[in-house]
């Protein structure tokens, strides 16, 4: 069976993605691992694998967008009045539509008595795959200016299945609304980073509120530990949630983050993600007797 | 009215630290805009008395009323978003999926699809311990259209900022990232402050930023932070301000008294270390008279 392990935390900058990367390249000594970058506004992960070889090429993600036939509109708003997203607008007597801000939910073009809408492709963004020995790397972009983050999160996750990997990763976006949820949705478990400050409890506890309302069991990583005074722990028992692992704060691990580097041999790292891999066996299947 | 928008591009680099110390510098004339409205910390830093709270509604949210449902399963054929499955043998929206397009609605023939007004959260308006008014907002965990949030907290702001007088300055704190809450972040910016972290993941994310922000034809200029732990990063981080014309009003050294500072509940100005003090003190000047000439 296939794990799903969605690595989130509320505040950004707490360590998501060094904590992805780390784990993904961890499992990858062992075994096929897939790593997912859903921060699709600002995806990381890949400048921690520069080795990785490009399969090309990427593959578009696209929205369903209305465009209209001039000649058969009959003005007749009725596309415009059902518009949840500000897409179709009509203003005397014309409907302009703006495919930025369309979600593709098809409404207008079922509506439409004319027939004057048809729907054609536009690209919200791209997924993009990279391969290392037993480590698939897929990875989202979100189009510069485009606003439909969940529709390439959503490719992203379709695209990364591997049922022949042990483990799949999803580095998620940071935050509590649509993206998160989306990135986090369907995981076999969560895995929220947070650090001793009071910026990133007061975030983690959103981020708990929202991956428990989906039913997904969690566990906290302390990131950071000894850089400030607050402390996750009381937190994590009002909400009944597991500390799986810590990891101190250091300058030598700071430092290789700052230059996208891999940590594997730093001993604090292993620690960090040895105590993480025996949480995450709990979630495996028992053999039968 | 000046309006000061500060983001990143990457999380976790300063946004909400150099906010806070703007406000903090400028007192009375500033009106502060927390848009991160997913993880809004800035009521934190500033050390927010709340005056007033309204509820923010987020338009209608969908459900199957079970007794009508006659189980035909159109809805589910037409939604886009594969938010209506089966549980337990009986149609069910599932609302973190839902982009509320009402599709499911249009179609249903036993009118079973439900809509029903949903509080998306809290907008409030705040007090703070330097004297400027703070705008902020809550957002249930899990809610859809943090971006129409973003909005309505910055025009709130701008509301109040234009009914003080003396005020001069608003402020923006805004959310990480390039997407929809971002762009309703900096829609109205004068000026934009990019953070740069000044590692590799914080200089990626932040020309995503600066590309963003060139479409939107903002003025920017650069803070750099963190800076000293890999120095070709610094040399990249200002290589990528030089590229996109963005002066470099600040480079902040990465420093644990910076977070210390922060995690006593002070603003960096307020700092009782002189040396933060100063490099804060230079640093909010520095933008103000990057801000001169909007």
């Amino acid at each position: 069976m296939s794990l799903t392990l969605a690595v989130a935390s509320g505040k950004g900058g707490t360590g998501k993605t060094t904590l992805a990367v780390h784990l993904a390249a961890w499992y990858a000594r062992s075994g096929p691992t897939l790593l997912a970058d859903l921060d699709v506004d600002a995806p990381d992960a890949g400048g921690y694998f520069p080795a990785a070889r490009p399969v090309a090429p990427d593959q578009p993600v696209e929205i369903a967008v209305p465009e209209q036939d001039q000649a058969r509109c009959t003005a007749c708003g009725a596309c415009a009045s059902l518009c949840r997203f500000g897409a179709l607008v009509y203003i005397k007597g014309m409907v302009t539509i703006n495919p930025v801000t369309c979600k593709g939910c098809g409404r207008c073009v079922r509506a439409c008595p004319a027939g004057a809408l048809v729907e054609s492709p536009v690209r919200a963004g791209r997924v993009s795959l990279a391969l290392l020995p037993n480590l698939a790397l897929y990875q989202g972009l979100l189009t510069v200016g485009d606003i439909r983050s969940t529709a390439v999160i959503e490719a992203v996750k379709q695209r990364a299945v591997d049922p022949a990997a042990a483990l799949t990763i999803r580095d998620c976006p940071p935050g509590a609304t649509c993206p998160t949820v989306r990135a986090v949705h369907g995981a076999s478990a969560c895995l929220l980073v947070a650090e001793p400050t009071a910026f990133s409890l007061h975030d983690l506890e959103n981020a708990l509120r929202l991956v428990q309302a989906l039913g997904i069991p969690v566990g906290l990583v302390i990131n950071k530990a000894g850089a400030g005074q607050a402390d996750p722990r009381r937190l994590a028992a009002r909400y009944a949630v597991p500390v799986v692992a810590k990891l101190a704060w250091s300058h030598s691990l700071a430092e290789a983050g700052a230059r996208g580097q891999l940590c594997l041999e730093d001993p604090a790292m292993r620690r960090c993600l040895g105590d993480i891999e025996l949480w995450l066996d709990g979630f495996k299947p028992k053999d039968a007797p | 009215m000046i309006t000061i928008t500060i983001a990143s591009g990457k999380g976790g680099a300063g946004k909400t630290s150099i906010t806070a110390a703007l406000a903090a510098w400028l007192k009375t004339t500033a009106v502060a805009a927390d848009c991160d409205v997913d993880a809004a910390n800035t009521a934190i830093a500033l050390g927010a008395t709340i005056r007033t709270t309204d509820d923010y509604w987020s338009g209608d949210g969908y459900s199957i009323d079970p007794a009508r449902c006659a189980d035909c399963g159109r809805c589910a054929e037409v939604c886009r978003f594969g938010a209506i499955q089966r549980l337990t043998g009986q149609l069910h929206i599932d609302e973190a999926l839902c982009e509320r397009c009402a599709a499911c609605q249009d179609v249903c023939p036993a009118g079973a699809v439900v809509a029903a007004p949903k509080r998306g959260g809290s907008l409030s308006v705040s007090a703070t311990d330097c004297g400027s008014i703070l705008v902020h907002a809550k957002l249930i965990p899990g809610e859809d259209t943090s971006g129409k949030l973003v909005r309505a907290v910055r025009l709130r702001a701008e509301a109040v900022a234009t009914a003080l007088p003396g005020a001069r300055y608003i402020l923006v704190d805004a959310p990480p990232g390039i997407g929809c809450p971002v762009i309703a972040a900096l829609s109205g910016a004068d000026l934009a402050v990019v953070v740069v972290e000044a590692g590799q993941s914080g200089i990626r994310d932040a020309r995503r930023l600066y590309e963003l922000l060139a479409g939107m034809k903002r003025r920017t200029v650069c803070v750099v932070n963190k800076a000293g732990l890999a120095p070709q990063m610094d040399r990249l981080a200002r290589d990528l301000a030089a590229e996109f014309g963005s002066p470099v009003v600040a480079s902040l050294p990465f420093d644990k008294r910076f977070r210390r500072a922060t995690e006593g509940g002070k603003a960096w100005v307020d700092s009782r270390d002189p040396e933060i003090r100063a490099s804060a003190m230079e640093l909010c000047a520095g933008l103000l008279e990057a801000a001169k000439d909007c």
